[in-house]
């Protein structure tokens, strides 16, 4: 039943929720070769490769979570359901999760032995395996708080155009304006793009830990917010 | 056997808009009709029955399961076939693939069983030839019946079914609504809609809602007997009849007009009294009734 399950869950999400991410990393496995040609300064090509795992995936799992979440076209069924619908969002959720980190571990690996991986300064004295592993919070942290923070806004707004413009807003105002979150100290625990934009900075470790707290806090929030069906219904007729 | 036992109940959602109000009904097994204008707080009342709404006020109870409390909204879920007014599909997959989908949302764990079920369904609401087809090349018709076969994927012993006729073409609805009736047997099914044919056909019992209140419950005849000596069929030479009255059909023949009306004429001169059907004493009743009746149990 649970292979079925897995089946129906991503038939149902789209075809887009398995392509986005390998399409992302081939787009830049592309962009990193075109740079290798024109012999561009390698830690660019390092960064631009590192950009790809903490910003980019990142960035397509938060929005698919948000377009997901925001409409289900068979809610009100879902709602009456013996799995309850809150259990079928995290199940979707896990599964672009799981997929997404599936991608840029695999990545990850070849990035490192290729040595196209901007390496954190905090960790750069480590041995290689802990360096590695530890190395892997450059996409999970920003990967899980961006879902986290898409998942709270389209369960907020119930529109799918407005909390994907939010989501994509917050990115851009991150990368944009990222002296701001590097230099300000209540902005450092945000910096969503240490390691391909500052990997220098000596808070690395410490931002990468309140970003997963904060996204563990945001998606407890998400599922007590599953709760409401009323807010589930919004867009649903219910003055009848 | 099942009761559904409705005591007080009242729903405000946010912003103060109150759907229901002190709705009070006890439903039996067989087949209950669920009757009102569009805006009567129906589908609120069913969403509260389905668990997907908590009422503010009032008890409900489902056979054993109290639904105020989580644990009988979580248990009825396991009894409940439903299908809401606004049925919504997963527009890419097939009638099959989708039925066997709601099957696992629905704790049909074995497959091979989960699979017998899906094609018994498929069977008894005629699209098994179709059923390899995705649902969004489906007509308003066929996806209702997909609908009726999702809600018995569990042999639900209460099936509610909201508004399930609405758009469909004439032969369509007729085709539903015998298939309703013949899921009747020893189940509860609750039938909500605002049209009154639907009622008549199917229902013995049924509950006319207005405004969020019970205006009506009892059973057909119950009804039908409220509208005795109140319909008139009147001919004139084209005049509209005159009195408290609401008129329900006009028909020209030549050289007169035959009116079908409702209420209390103030001449009767050319009226003959006849004998009510379900939408004469449907509109009566929406006529007459202004505040909510005295709760009975049917």
């Amino acid at each position: 039943m649970f292979q079925d399950r897995i089946w129906y869950e991503l038939r149902i999400m789209g075809i887009w929720v398995i392509l986005i991410p390998p399409l992302t990393i081939l787009t830049f496995v592309l962009l990193g070769l075109m740079l290798t040609i024109m012999q561009v300064d390698h830690l660019r090509i390092s960064q631009v490769f590192t950009a790809s795992l903490e910003m980019v995936l990142p960035l397509s799992a938060g929005l698919l979570t948000a377009s997901i979440v925001s409409y289900d076209t068979a809610i009100e069924l879902q709602l009456t359901m013996p799995k309850t619908y809150r259990l079928t969002t995290f199940f979707r959720l896990g599964l672009i999760i799981v997929w997404t980190s599936c991608i840029a571990l695999f990545s990850s690996v070849f990035m490192y032995h290729l040595r196209f991986w901007r390496v954190p300064s905090q960790v750069e004295t480590w041995k290689v395996l802990p360096q590695f592993i530890i190395g892997q919070l450059t996409w999970i942290a920003p990967l899980l708080w961006l879902v986290g923070v898409g998942f709270s806004l389209a369960l907020c707004i119930r529109n799918r155009s407005a909390s994907s413009a939010l989501l994509g807003g917050i990115w851009m105002i991150e990368a944009i304006f990222y002296g701001y979150f590097a230099f300000t100290d209540w902005l450092k625990p945000l910096f969503l793009f240490p390691t391909t934009l500052d990997p220098t900075m000596s808070f690395w470790l410490s931002n990468r830990i309140v970003l997963l707290v904060t996204a563990s806090v945001l998606l407890l929030l998400d599922w007590f917010l599953l709760r409401n069906t009323e807010i589930l219904l919004q867009g649903i007729t219910i003055e009848d | 056997m099942m009761n559904i036992t409705i005591n007080h109940l009242d729903k405000t959602y946010r912003g103060g808009i109150h759907a229901i109000n002190n709705v009070t009904i006890t439903i039996g097994s067989g087949m209950f009709g669920l009757l009102g204008p569009n805006g009567a707080g129906k589908t609120t009342l069913i969403r509260i029955l389905t668990g997907i709404l908590r009422p503010t006020n009032g008890m409900l109870q489902i056979g054993e399961y109290n639904v105020n409390s989580e644990e009988g909204r979580k248990a009825i879920r396991h009894i409940l076939g439903y299908l809401p007014q606004d049925f919504g599909v997963y527009p890419d997959l097939s009638a099959r693939e989708f039925l066997d989908y709601i099957g696992i949302l629905k704790g049909l764990s074995d497959r091979t069983g989960r699979q017998r079920r899906v094609e018994e369904l498929l069977e008894i609401v005629s699209l098994t030839p179709v059923s390899n087809r995705k649902l969004k090349t489906f007509s308003a018709g066929m996806k209702r019946r997909i609908g009726i076969a999702q809600a018995l994927l569990n042999d639900p012993k209460l099936l509610i079914v909201d508004e399930p006729t609405a758009g469909l073409d004439p032969e369509e609805r007729i085709r539903f609504r015998n298939l309703l009736s013949d899921l009747g047997g020893n189940r509860t099914i609750i039938l909500s809609t605002h049209i009154v044919e639907d009622i008549a056909q199917t229902c013995q019992k049924l509950a006319i809602m207005k405004g969020g209140h019970i205006i009506f419950q009892g059973t057909v005849s119950d009804l039908l007997n409220k509208a005795q000596g109140k319909v008139w069929i009147v001919t004139t030479q084209g005049i509209k009849p005159e009195g408290n009255i609401t008129v329900m059909s006009t028909l020209h023949l030549s050289g007169s007009v035959q009116h079908r009306v409702v209420g209390e004429l103030t001449n009767y001169t050319g009226a003959i009294l006849t004998e009510p059907n379900l939408e004469d004493s449907y509109v009566w009743q929406m006529h007459e009734q202004r505040l909510p009746i005295q709760v009975n149990t049917l």
